[in-house]
């Protein structure tokens, strides 16, 4: 695929050139072949959910008889929509609350000058090198003792202090024009409401990356609610798949079908945001 | 420093939550109990009658990933707060749990108990003359092979000793099928499979005091034999422990035999439906004519009280209750075939159950009864685990002879564990 | 006096309002910042402290010094899990971010059908959880009988062992972590391409510079801090591989696919050495401060 490089700036050039459709297609065509292969443990991945456990591993790529017993197994058999609820859930309202903190403090970051500022964006900053398990034994030691385990809110919360969220925030916060600001100001403008009315909706790119940096974080986290959670009620998606995986043998079918129904709702709020997030990304990442 | 820091937060943390704690006082004593697929059907099969006899406890059984809930486990360990009342262990981990200090001391409720448990199962929870937790299952190995592919080529069962183990292998190899599976390469997840073969010839790797065997001929020429069985001999099936490839050669019908604890049966059960009636058991073969009848295990689970439970008689009566009672351990064979641990439950005609997929076979009456399960002592298993994993997979990638592997896993225990 | 008592009451209200207006960028870091330091900067202090001692769970935790970090620089286990990370993080962001560039400018480009299909297809193994993942890849990996090794003998060509040869396990690693992270970085590129003018392409263009001049002078100079940006990204990923290893390969066989993030885990979860873990940790975030710098000193200079 690395001469997929190469390959594209040919065909662009014929292109340009001679202006010949048959560049364009080539091209399509070979940026395709590689999108097959990427895409053939997904497709197989869909095909297996429709295997029955004995079809599974007899290597033929269609099912023999196409079956829903898997999917009927994951709903009827484990809480799986109930996990899916949870996942949707905290990854939703991290997601709300991280672009809100990240994009209030950001803008703090940006737009003010006070005491201590370059030491709390440093620590910010150097606090994403640290692998997070080293903050799960002893922060597990603490929300027991509050009496947090097992609750929505242990889900959330770290999740909405991202510290790479307020980085970019932060960055393009530093585009927001001065003049716009002082001129609030002088209209008399509250701090909170400048940036509730004038700051934030600037922002709007900016918050679809962040979301969905944040989104996909909370999404695919694994250790973290494995370790807090106590009851099946109250598992994520990842982790309530896993314990499909058992103690010696894998529930295969289940678990296709599981990451077949598990990844339509991203996907989904991915084509929604996707305008944003990439929108956000050229005019945070660039500046 | 420490001390002081944790006292605080402690404080804090009792405060705030002294009138939550005061609020939940009057109402039933809720306990919860970890355990996974097979563990979790028993225990929900017994949980009524649990309750029934203890009007005052509720049982909260969550079902987790095995491996989930030992990382689960040992953090709520190292916190000494927010673990389960009781959770089922592997029980290779088992010592280091213990060596936490978090597991609950329960020496007076098992001592009485000792003459109802082997006594390989007795000593892994026994450490410096306490026991902690309380013993659930034993998983002493078999042989599984299939009848009609065995009396095709001719092959005599039993197969008594290794030595006719091989033989057969040989017939069977001529038509390119395997008489057996081999954890290679090995890595940690093999390294149980070398120790059923240890296990069953008494080839302790520590002694009882911790210490590593030194120049542990026996070992030595146990591994020889597992390494042969691969590369000498052809005749095992070569594949990571569990490997889709293993169960493809399954249904292709190229395994005809697989020497595995019982519980390991629901796999073939599973993966190979159509060659139920096909398959046998047959006791773990001797490792010589006059050799003891003796065999080795594979796995194995106890049930772990941490210290910090604040439900303790409540933990103590439902493990018991689980580990230590005829018929929810007579429950566990039939849930996973997992042999009981607790002694007066193999007396249950439950066990001696025909199945349909062995073609009307007890697995206890036809392989296990007519073996004892070795003692095997496990110290700072997670280490050596991973020291003999690499040397297994060094000399099976071909980079040294078996003897010479085993001599640098002697050598790396000792100085690694300071044993 | 009434005029004093006004002019008091003026100077304090002037006073509280000049204090208010210093309190506002700390009260709109709050929200952040509390959380942040409850769930993170909170624990990772407490580790550093525990890094010095030799805590083993609820047994009473012994200052030790400096013995951790002698005993990481002593165990050639550890160096072993830096030198495969090493090698690993290299490769992987190298390939990585070619592979992912490279999409991007076949989806930022005039020529492409199917445009938003195809990003679509890219991104959707990012959506896929990792156990299910480890799964598909144990089937397409398996020896023999694996989709990979099937495809192989088909086109005759040979046919490892992609989990079992310890020469080959780190690739097998390294084609599922790109796999995953493919869409997600080509995104994060066509996004910053996206960013460039086409008023700016089009001038040079016009000026009769050839396609490929203005991508290689034009287009990636401007595309610099994203690059920078990804690089340093994946590299801390990089740096931090744990779950794919994990799932796929538990380090094996023989280290040859041990990360530090792995030795880590086995200190902490398997040993419970946690005072130990809490120090490799330490290493390990110094190491990826370390290579943050030194790519943001390389790539980050030739940029003025």
């Amino acid at each position: 695929m690395m001469e997929l490089a190469k390959n594209n700036t040919r065909h662009s050039k014929r292109r340009d050139s001679f202006a010949l459709p048959i560049g364009s297609y080539l091209g399509t065509l070979l940026v395709l072949g590689v999108l097959a292969i990427a895409m053939t443990p997904v497709l197989w991945a869909i095909l297996s959910a429709f295997k029955t456990r004995s079809d599974i591993f007899a290597g033929d790529v269609w099912p023999r008889t196409w079956s829903i017993e898997n999917f009927r197994d994951l709903l009827a058999k484990t809480l799986y929509l109930r996990w899916m609820f949870n996942s949707l859930f905290v990854a939703i309202i991290s997601t709300v609350l991280g672009v809100f903190f990240c994009s209030l403090g950001g803008y703090a970051f940006a737009k003010f000058e006070f005491p201590g500022k370059t030491v709390l964006f440093w620590i910010v900053i150097a606090s994403v090198s640290i692998p997070a398990f080293t903050t799960v034994i002893p922060l597990f030691g603490w929300l027991a003792r509050l009496g947090l385990l097992d609750t929505y809110l242990v889900l959330i919360l770290p999740f909405a202090a991202n510290a790479f969220g307020i980085f970019l925030m932060r960055q393009y916060c530093i585009g927001v024009p001065n003049e716009l600001l002082d001129a609030g100001r002088i209209d008399g403008c509250g701090e909170f409401r400048l940036y509730w009315a004038v700051v934030l909706p600037l922002l709007r790119p900016a918050l679809g990356t962040v979301g969905i940096l944040i989104f996909i974080a909370s999404w695919n986290s694994y250790i973290w609610p494995l370790v807090m959670m106590r009851t099946d009620d109250m598992l994520t998606l990842p982790v309530g798949v896993a314990s499909l995986k058992g103690d010696q043998l894998p529930e295969y079918g289940m678990l296709m079908a599981a990451s077949v129904l598990s990844s339509l709702p991203i996907i989904l709020a991915f084509l929604i945001m996707q305008r944003q997030f990439i929108a956000g990304l050229t005019q945070g990442a660039v500046k | 420093m420490l001390k002081i820091t944790r006292r605080a937060v402690m404080l804090t943390v009792s405060a705030l939550t002294a009138a939550g704690v005061a609020f939940s006082a009057e109402a039933k004593t809720k306990i919860t109990y970890w355990a996974w697929t097979e563990h979790v059907a028993a225990a929900n099969a017994v949980k009524a009658e649990f309750e029934k006899q203890n009007p005052d406890i509720e049982v909260e059984i969550s079902n987790l990933n095995p491996f989930d809930l030992q990382d689960k486990f040992l953090v709520a360990m190292a916190a000494g707060v927010g673990g389960p009342d009781v959770a089922l262990i592997l029980q290779r981990r088992f010592d280091a749990y213990i060596a936490t200090g978090g597991l609950l001391d329960t020496t007076k409720e098992m001592a009485p108990l000792k003459e109802s448990y082997p006594p390989a199962v007795w000593s892994t929870i026994a450490y410096d003359g306490k026991t902690y937790g309380i013993p659930y299952d034993q998983n002493p190995s078999a042989f599984f092979y299939r009848a009609d592919i065995f009396e095709a080529n001719g092959i005599k069962v039993p197969l008594e000793t290794w030595e006719d183990f091989v033989a057969a292998g040989k017939v069977l190899a001529q038509k390119g099928i395997f008489i057996t599976h081999v954890s290679a390469p090995s890595g940690v997840p093999g390294v149980a499979n070398l120790v059923e073969y240890l296990q069953s010839r008494n080839a302790e790797i520590f002694d009882g005091s911790g210490k590593v065997v030194k120049n542990n001929a026996l070992a030595r020429e146990t591994l020889r034999f597992y390494y042969d069985l691969v590369r000498t001999h052809k005749i095992a099936f070569e594949s990571r422990n569990n490997a889709p490839e293993f169960f493809q050669a399954v249904k292709d019908g190229r395994i005809a035999g697989y020497a595995v604890p019982s519980w390991a049966v629901f796999r073939l059960q599973k993966e190979a439906p159509d060659q139920s009636g096909k398959w046998r058991a047959m006791p773990w073969p001797k490792w010589g004519k006059d050799a003891p009848a003796t065999t080795g295990a594979w796995g194995g689970n106890v049930l772990a009280i941490p210290k910090s439970t604040k439900n303790r008689e409540a933990a103590l009566k439902w493990a018991m209750f689980i580990g230590a009672n005829e018929v929810t351990q007579t429950r566990i064979w039939e849930e996973g075939h997992l042999l009981p641990a607790f002694e007066p439950a193999l007396k249950s005609p439950v066990l001696a159950k025909g199945e349909e997929y062995l073609g009307g076979q007890s697995i206890y009456e036809a392989a296990l009864k007519p073996r004892t399960l070795n003692n095997f002592n496990y110290y700072d298993w997670g280490k050596a685990e991973v020291i003999i994993g690499n040397e297994l997979d060094l000399m099976f990638g071909g980079k040294k002879s078996p003897e010479q592997a085993w001599d640098d896993i002697e050598k790396q225990l000792i100085s690694q564990l300071r044993r | 006096m009434t005029a004093a008592i006004a002019h008091t009451i003026h100077k304090a209200g002037h006073s509280r309002r000049r204090l208010r207006r210093a309190l506002i960028p700390y009260l709109f870091l709050a929200p952040f910042f509390l959380t942040f330091l409850a769930f993170w900067l909170g624990p990772i202090i407490a580790s550093f402290v525990y890094s010095f001692t030799d805590w083993r769970g609820v047994l009473q935790a012994r200052f030790i010094g400096l013995a951790n970090y002698e005993r990481i620089y002593e165990d050639p286990r550890f160096w072993l899990a830096l030198r495969n990370t090493a090698f690993y993080g290299l490769v992987y962001v190298t390939l990585l971010n070619t592979l992912a560039l490279a999409l991007a400018l076949a989806i930022d480009s005039t020529w492409l059908r199917f445009r938003n299909g195809i990003k679509i297809g890219f991104f959707l193994p990012v959506t896929i959880s990792l156990v299910v993942a480890a799964v598909m890849f144990e089937m397409i990996f398996a020896n023999g009988v694996g989709l990979l090794n099937i495809t192989l003998k088909a086109l005759g060509l040979p046919q490892p062992d992609w989990l079992g040869d310890p020469k080959v396990a780190i690739w097998s690693i390294i084609i599922l972590r790109i796999w995953r992270a493919l869409g997600y970085y080509a995104v994060i590129y066509f996004a910053g391409l996206q960013a460039i003018p086409s008023d700016v392409k089009e001038a040079a263009r016009l000026d009769g510079c050839r396609p490929w001049q203005v991508t290689w002078h034009m287009t990636l100079p401007l595309l610099k801090p994203v690059i920078l940006f990804c690089i340093i990204m994946s590299t801390i990923w990089a740096l931090e591989l744990f779950d794919e290893a994990w799932v796929l390969t538990k380090g094996g066989p023989a280290d040859s696919t041990l990360t530090i993030v792995i030795y880590l885990y086995q200190a902490g979860f398997q040993y419970i050495e946690l005072g130990y873990a809490a120090a490799v940790s330490y290493v390990l975030t110094f190491l990826i401060v370390i290579a943050a710098i030194a790519q943001k000193l390389l790539i980050g200079r030739e940029q003025q």
